[in-house]
């Protein structure tokens, strides 16, 4: 009697999974089933993955095109070059972290992919691509399980030992990195958005590499550029990266970075640089952060001209001791928003600036000390460390520039003069009551 | 209710409240401009930061003013006299006079904040959750500062002395505690965090402040150091509500202790 229990359980369980497997083999059989070089256009319903394409081909799909993969591998994984994938939403590889790989909702192990308008849900990594060259992904939008999950999730898009791979417009949230890149050089990385990850961006050993144009928006830190040399970083934005240990841009053990008209808002470091040198900082804006720029001493040899510091709690700290770093250079400074005289009007300041604070000591012993920098009272302690010359100079600008004149915001003035109209007519009218 | 009315009579005919409001309304409107240059994501949660900033320096003055004088007054114009001797004993005076006191300040300057919240949502992507959060710190703040003002009101015996105890205690608060933390800072190691943790929550600026980043999304506390995990043993929530039960109650307990500066009527 149990033994037949067992046999109609058994007989049950095949007949339901009967059409998932048949799915599967339906769309497996119609990649196979187009030549190469062809076009597969797909309905705008649920495929079951998981699915391997070996020949060139695109596969096309609509607004409601699914890929559902069974959560025990890689739901595409892309072995022939020239393959394209276009408009699909793509969910479901495994997580497990004990597997043999990590699985992906894409995986390419080939040249010439290109990935356009896909949404990866519910996956390992988003897009996985391993040893492979010349991959472009576009409009591709990654969601991860969230800031709780991040040790058990993987990247948006993970670059290992590939190169020259173009990525742009693509939107990655809540991965544990948005574009993890490894050992891979000559990447462009362009107009991304990668919000509410650990790093944003996070490069390691990867060489002559490119970001323009990208967003990186409440992570725990914008982007992470470790151990990789002559990398381009211009226009980028990196605001609200807040936490105790968090910063804007990381550079660490790397040396000539070219970091350009960079956005630095409201992040708890802007910039902070460790056992770096030879990079050169130019044009950035740093915008109310806590620190503008964290140089540990382990820096050194850096230019820094032409950023503009304003409203920070702090724009400069040179932590554990003096470095050597140009604050200038051919008699071009750094906008410190700060009164300077400038008598001859050439936009230069006529004394050099000292940028002077006692936080560093404090930040040295003491991590706890980031707690207090918005505190009212780190003003008297600037200022007693000043009168007691405990300070120490964090940079020395010889020719300081002159900030432009800010427009006068005409809307606003407005409705202060009638605030207080409104104010002195209401308390004129009460004293002759 | 009457003593509400009253307190409420008596503080729309003064100037203090108003004079408050307005500096409030003012500096916070210049804040609100300032912040559309702030990046679009989170510039509104940005702004509402820097005004509490703002606040940790202007709310506790007028909060103790406001709250200290109007005690006072009850004393200088011996209204309290006339109170005590028919049915009030001086704890039920202090507690009615410290509800309504809190009752009228908060609903003042709240009433001010939704009023600028017009300006906000002029001028900022305006987000419902982070602007009642925002509230709920400042009710709390002014809950503990009116009742400060109202021990404060009660201890003085003359108004210079009245005076100069607000100016002080603003500056303990809000400078000389923090100068303390610095000094104290290179002493504090992994083993004695949780002391210096249960300290620093126990200033109701700090936890107001960190309630406030934590829950408008301005700071992360995921991926913290092992030191900062130890730092933050608990919820934002539950530091926030120690404080805004702690603080006023201790202040309205000495409050009965030291009523009339602190000298026993026979």
């Amino acid at each position: 009697m149990k033994n037949m229990k067992v046999i109609v359980v058994l007989a049950c369980s095949i007949f339901l999974m009967k059409p998932v497997l048949a799915d599967e083999k339906d769309l497996q059989q119609l990649i196979d089933d187009v030549p190469e070089g062809g076009v597969l256009e797909l309905e705008a319903k649920t495929y079951t993955g998981n699915i391997v394409i070996s020949k060139p081909m695109t596969i096309k799909g609509k607004e409601g095109t699914k890929i559902q993969g069974d959560k025990t591998s890689n739901v595409i994984e892309i072995r022939g070059d020239g393959i394209t994938l276009d408009t699909l939403a793509v969910a479901g590889s495994g997580m497990s972290r004990s597997s043999q790989e990590e699985y992906s909702g894409v995986r390419v192990l080939s040249k010439d992919t290109v990935l356009k308008n896909l949404t990866i849900t519910d996956s390992f990594h988003g897009v996985y691509l391993n040893k492979s060259e010349n991959t472009s992904i576009s409009n591709v939008n990654v969601v991860g399980h969230g800031v709780e999950e991040l040790g058990n999730q993987g990247n948006g898009i993970h670059i290992m030992r590939s190169s020259n791979n173009f990525i742009d417009n693509c939107y990655l949230e809540k991965t544990r990195d948005g574009i993890y890149v490894e050992y891979s050089n000559n990447n462009e990385i362009e107009n991304n958005t990668m919000t509410d990850t650990r790093y944003g961006l996070h490069y390691m050993y990867s060489n002559y590499n490119t970001f323009t144009g990208n967003n990186f928006v409440k992570n725990v830190g914008g982007a992470a550029i470790m151990h990789s040399d002559h990398i381009h970083l211009e226009d980028n934005k990196f605001s609200f990266n807040q936490g105790s240990r968090s910063f804007g841009l990381l550079v660490q053990t790397s040396r000539d970075v070219l970091i350009v008209n960079n956005e630095f808002h409201l992040n708890q470091r802007g910039l902070y640089l460790e056992q770096s040198s030879h990079n050169r900082i130019e044009g950035n804006d740093f915008f109310h952060n806590q620190i503008g720029i964290e140089l540990w001493t382990s820096s050194t040899s850096h230019t820094f001209i032409e950023n503009h510091f304003n409203k920070n709690r702090v724009h400069a700290l040179t932590v554990g001791g003096e470095s050597n770093n140009d604050w200038f250079e051919n008699g071009v400074g750094n906008y410190w928003n700060t009164p300077i005289l400038d008598l001859d009007q050439d936009g230069v300041g006529d004394e050099p600036l000292t940028y002077s604070s006692s936080l560093s000591e404090l930040i040295e012993e003491n991590e706890l000390a980031y707690l207090f920098l918005a505190s009212p009272a780190i003003t008297i302690y600037e200022k007693t460390n000043d009168l007691l010359t405990n300070q120490k100079v964090m940079a020395l600008d010889k020719y300081p520039l002159l900030s432009e004149k800010r427009q006068v915001n005409k809307i606003i003035v407005g409705i202060v003069v009638v605030l207080i109209g409104i104010g002195v007519f209401i308390y004129r009218r009460r004293a002759f009551r | 209710m009457m003593y509400i009315w009253k307190e409420y009579l008596e503080q729309t005919r003064g100037k203090g409240l108003w004079f408050g409001l307005g500096i409030l309304m003012l500096t916070s409107i210049f804040l609100i401009a300032q912040a559309r240059a702030f990046p679009a994501d989170l510039g509104f949660e940005a702004m509402l930061l820097s005004l509490f900033d703002m606040n940790i320096y202007l709310m506790p003055l007028f909060a103790m003013f406001l709250a200290s004088f109007s005690i006072f007054q009850e004393k200088e114009l011996k209204t309290s006299m006339i109170l005590l001797t028919k049915k009030e004993s001086t704890l039920s005076f202090i507690f009615k006079k410290s509800v309504a006191i809190q009752l009228v300040i908060i609903s003042a300057f709240v009433a001010v904040y939704f009023i600028l919240s017009l300006f906000m949502k002029a001028f900022l992507a305006f987000h419902v959750s982070s602007f009642l959060h925002f509230v709920l710190v400042i009710i709390i703040f002014l809950l503990i500062f009116n009742q400060i003002g109202v021990f404060l009101g009660v201890a003085c015996n003359t108004k210079m002395q009245l005076v100069g105890a607000n100016i002080l205690t603003w500056f303990i608060i809000v400078f000389l505690t923090d100068l303390m933390f610095l000094y104290f800072l290179p002493a504090v190691t992994f083993d004695n965090l949780r002391i210096f943790s249960w300290i620093y929550f126990l200033d109701p600026i700090h936890t107001l402040r960190f309630y406030l980043e934590a829950n408008l999304g301005l700071f992360s506390l995921s991926h913290m150091s092992r030191l900062m995990e130890k730092f933050v043993f608990m919820d934002s929530w539950i530091f926030l509500s120690i404080n805004a039960v702690f603080w006023p109650t201790f202040f309205f307990s000495i409050s009965a202790l030291f009523r009339n500066g602190g000298t026993v009527d026979d």
